[in-house]
């Protein structure tokens, strides 16, 4: 059963739907849907007074730590934001790092990889398998690290996981994809099952970011589209998921290539839950509960 | 129809300004962008066409047959919109009738006030019939404005007693620009897309001092005699409800074969929210079949 915060956050968003959108619409506005986003996200973007936040530089990119009170500074969870690989920042996803500090009770370094059109893929992949590296030699054991992201940011969790895996560096101790997008095409069923009842991942703006991103290269590279990759000796994985999503599919997808491979797999798809409710955790009470359960999930696997 | 379809439209028509609250420029720009939403799939081919002076282009969808076309005159109150703004739902109606679309920009007001959009649709059909397309092998179709247009259209061709198309598609027609109609003022409150006041500053502006009751301005004033078959598809949820009603009631009278989709609870041209919208794409293909059946 839904919160009443929840359904009112839901109407809220529906009188905020955009409308359809495509590539030819987005190309020219990047800078706009940059500002759009930020705007979106401020009153759910401010961390807690309590919470430090302090720019690092993460082997040329810029990042931010994000250390609650007390936190246990040997356990690390990277934290990769969305917004399509186009949009979205360290700062839009603050209120969510921050929180994320405190559940997990672990220091958060949240990045800002290099976004497109001006970083086509592999920027991302390569920047957030440099900041695991950077960890690494900052002396962070890889089985205190944990890599989380949402939405595009959740996709990237995984194309880094498979670009380290491939490269044979040591795996961190777990990952959390949040409403990850996995299928830089949208082939899921829910893209059009769902379409209807998602008020903020509408498929052809989704798809639009996704031609944005690969500049011309092949959709289905698995550290692109992790929906095609092979997930073979992945960490613990703990994909987060809402039932009104237009990625559902990407999550459940994903889910059940890592499970036929052996991956210790828990999916969790939530009812009523729109994409990364996570970020309106200030105002509803299921955003907060799922954080409790990735901080959780973060303690027990990097114990 | 799904609730959630609806409703989502809904809150997109909500945030749009009200027609005649922004610059000409910036309206026209609104309109091409929103019909921009739905990409025209990869299947169709599109040829930019010289149609005797009046812009135009030919959309065609897979297997649609060579020989046989739609003139389409796009919505817009006569003052904006454009071919660009209308390619879904040209598409769309290409498929389902299995022949080509022509689209045409014909001239708009307030910079070429009436009769210059008739003039220029007059010419795009006498242009096809040229290209060897037979009368019997054409219909022209049009909404809103278009669709008033299309009205117009088919009565200047009658009395200047060249050959008649096979048919006629109204989709919402504004047909009746003296703005007294009783749904204008009656039926304001549930129409989520047209205000009257939105109505007559449109009117004004194509008229430019013409008689609104002109039958080529306000074809719902015609003498219908001898048209074609038309297809008429009016939504409950319009303030132009009553154009298309008393268009079909005066055409049946007039003996002409009318077959009128009335949609209590829909609105102005839902066909063209067709990709978001169940009974959208349903309309379209209802029009597909009319035509169809109407070329064979």
């Amino acid at each position: 059963m839904a919160s009443p915060e929840s359904k009112k956050l839901l109407e809220l968003l529906w009188k905020n739907y955009p409308g359809p959108s495509n590539y030819e619409m987005m190309k020219d506005k990047v800078d706009k849907m940059r500002a759009n986003f930020v705007t979106a996200t401020a009153s759910f973007s401010t961390p807690p007074s309590d919470v430090t936040v302090t720019a690092v530089d993460v082997d040329g990119t810029p990042g931010e730590w994000l250390d609650a009170p007390g936190v246990d500074t040997n356990r690390v969870l990277l934290y990769l934001h969305g917004g399509g690989y186009v949009i979205g920042s360290t700062a839009t996803h603050r209120g969510l790092t921050a929180a994320l500090s405190k559940a997990a009770n672990c220091r958060v370094l949240s990045l800002d990889y290099r976004l497109a059109p001006e970083h086509i893929y592999p920027a991302a992949v390569d920047d957030a398998t440099r900041a695991y590296r950077w960890l690494l030699n900052e002396g962070i054991a890889a089985n205190k690290i944990t890599i989380a992201g949402d939405s595009a940011g959740g996709g990237l969790t995984l194309a880094t996981l498979i670009a380290l895996r491939d490269a044979g560096e040591t795996l961190p101790a777990a990952a959390i994809p949040i409403s990850p997008w996995t299928d830089m095409e949208g082939t899921g069923e829910s893209m059009k099952t769902k379409v209807d009842l998602d008020p903020m991942v509408e498929p052809g703006g989704l798809l639009g970011m996704g031609k944005i991103y690969m500049g011309g290269g092949d959709p289905k590279q698995a550290t692109a589209s992790p929906l095609y990759a092979d997930f073979t000796g992945l960490p613990p994985l703990l994909i987060q998921v809402g039932d009104l999503e237009t990625l559902l599919d990407d999550a459940t997808r994903v889910a059940a290539s890592a499970e036929a491979v052996g991956v210790d797999t828990t999916l969790e798809i939530w009812p009523d839950m729109v994409h990364v409710w996570h970020l309106f955790a200030p105002m509803v009470p299921e955003g907060r509960e799922a954080i409790e359960r990735i901080g959780a999930f973060i303690q027990q696997q990097t114990a | 129809m799904s609730q959630a379809q609806l409703e989502k439209l809904l809150t997109i028509f909500e945030k749009m300004p009200t027609l005649g609250s922004l610059s000409l420029e910036q309206e026209r720009a609104n309109l091409d962008e929103g019909g921009a939403r739905f990409l025209v799939p990869d299947d169709v081919t599109q040829e930019v066409i010289d149609a005797d002076g009046v812009p135009a282009e030919f959309l065609v969808a897979p297997g649609a047959a060579d020989d046989r076309v739609v003139l389409y005159l796009h919505g817009g109150g006569y003052v904006i919109g454009s071919i660009k703004s209308h390619r879904y739902l040209m598409q769309n109606i290409s498929r389902h009738a299995g022949v080509k679309t022509l689209g045409l920009d014909y001239r708009l007001a307030p910079e070429n006030p009436f009769p210059a959009a008739v003039e220029d649709a007059t010419k795009a059909y006498c242009w096809l019939l040229a290209q060897g397309y037979k009368a019997k092998n054409i219909a022209i179709a049009g909404d809103s404005a278009g669709g008033g247009l299309t009205l117009a259209t088919l009565v200047n061709l009658r009395d200047k007693g060249i050959d008649l198309p096979a048919a006629g598609v109204l989709i919402s027609p504004w047909a009746d620009l003296s703005g007294e109609a009783e749904s204008v003022q009656a039926r304001a409150d549930i129409d989520p897309m047209v205000k009257p006041e939105g109505l007559y500053s449109l009117g004004d502006k194509y008229l430019n001092g013409t008689d609104a009751k002109n039958p080529l301005a306000s074809p719902v004033f015609a003498d219908m005699t001898g048209l074609p078959p038309l297809c008429i598809h009016v939504g409950g949820k319009e303030i132009l409800y009553d154009d298309a009603i008393t268009v079909a009631d005066k055409a049946r009278a007039a003996g002409v074969e009318v077959e009128l989709l009335d949609e209590p609870e829909l609105f102005h041209v839902w066909h063209a929210f067709a990709p978001m919208l169940d009974e959208g794409q349903e309309a379209v293909e209802k029009i597909g079949a009319f035509l169809q059946q109407q070329f064979n």
